[in-house]
């Protein structure tokens, strides 16, 4: 009944899901720190609304992608409120997938803007 | 300046929990919290690099994410409550809920052979149809078929309580009970006639806190009072039929 769930199925996957999963690459992470990491990595051009943000992680709980992991450790007061997502087996596979599938696309498109040499150019 | 900014914060805290608002419940209550922190977290950020300046750009950044990120949950959310109910509907009630919506339809159809009141009382209708759906999509109380009461505490105690956004509320389902007579399963509960309110030997669903099941009870799990929809009639509370089963399932009970 179900159509099965392959990590294509889930490609191309939008841009705050992308940056979540490759944030979340590095380790288990709460919203804010996840917030933090994109916009360290893209130098400030990429900021996540809260809004983006928890709808975000909410897709990709519901899809399996990541999970949660509990409250903060070693934490109490409002750091007890966070909570603690990780990529889950299949989200790593589905975003080495859709990294796979961009990387392609850039190497197409460069070779196009004559950027990297194609196999009969030099 | 700087003996304004802890109100500053504030107020922009306050607004931003305010702007939540914009979100469906069943959303807020599960990320609500954390987002409000996560902005208040923001806001110290922008104030100790950039001022209050910062934090208005804050705030503002956050209505537009806000005025992006709700309606899709809101078209989600909608299109499961339309599920839901598709299980619930009879024909009478089917009638009841959109005879104004038809009639209103009707009317255009003679206003626009006819005559502009017919048309204008036809739009009115129309709006209010359509009013009535977003807000039974909202949860607003609006009386359907297959209702389940809910009681809470012991078994005589009255029926009249509410339940607080984000409370987790424990389903119990008598399993066996040779004294009341007992309830197998959940689903012979959910077939209880419309109107039955449990106090002449029906005994639905236990439900809400203490979080140990009485003797003769069993737990069967917890369900986020936000997934169910609840209905006043006189002294008894009901919840929706389509809204518990779409809890159930998705808590795999």
């Amino acid at each position: 009944m179900d159509s099965p769930r392959t990590p294509g199925s889930f490609l191309p996957l939008p841009d705050a899901e992308l940056e979540i999963l490759i944030a979340l690459a590095d380790g288990e992470s709460h919203g804010y720190a996840i917030m933090r990491a994109v916009a360290e990595r893209t130098e400030g051009r990429r900021r996540l609304g809260p809004g983006t943000l928890y709808t975000a992680l909410k897709r990709l709980l519901a899809a399996r992608l990541i999970e949660e992991v509990g409250a903060s450790r070693d934490a109490g007061g409002e750091e007890a409120r966070r909570r603690l997502y990780r990529l889950s087996h299949f989200g790593s596979r589905v975003l080495a997938a859709e990294l796979d599938r961009l990387s392609t696309l850039v190497r197409h498109g460069r070779r196009r803007l004559h950027l990297l040499p194609s196999g009969g150019r030099s | 300046m700087r003996q304004a900014s802890p109100a500053a914060l504030r107020l922009s805290v306050w607004a931003y929990a305010h702007l939540l608002r914009a979100y469906p419940a069943s959303f807020r209550a599960e990320f609500g919290g954390e987002m409000a922190l996560l902005f208040s977290d923001c806001c110290w950020e922008e104030w100790r690099s950039a001022g209050p300046a910062g934090v208005c750009r804050l705030l503002a950044r956050a209505a537009l994410d806000t005025l992006v990120s709700a309606p899709p949950l809101w078209a989600e959310r909608l299109e499961e409550t339309m599920k839901g109910h598709s299980a619930d509907r009879q024909w009478g009630f089917w009638l009841a809920d959109h005879g104004l919506a038809m009639g209103g339809l009707a009317l255009l159809a003679v206003g626009a052979a006819t005559s502009w009141w017919a048309m204008s009382l036809g739009w009115a209708a129309l709006a209010i149809a359509f009013f009535a759906w977003v807000a039974e999509a909202d949860g607003f109380a609006v009386p359907r078929p297959g209702r389940v009461a809910i009681r809470r505490g012991g078994f005589d105690i009255p029926l009249a309580f509410k339940v607080r956004r984000g409370e987790r509320v424990l389903l119990f389902v008598c399993e066996e009970d040779p004294e009341r007579g007992g309830w197998s399963d959940v689903y012979t509960v959910l077939d209880q006639p419309k109107g039955t309110d449990g106090s002449d030997g029906f005994e639905p669903l236990y439900c809400l806190p203490p979080a140990t099941p009485p003797s003769g009870w069993s737990l069967r799990g917890r369900v986020p009072v936000d997934d169910l929809r609840f209905e006043h009639h006189e002294r008894v509370v009901y919840v929706t039929r389509g809204s518990l089963e779409r809890s159930l399932s998705a808590a795999g009970m």
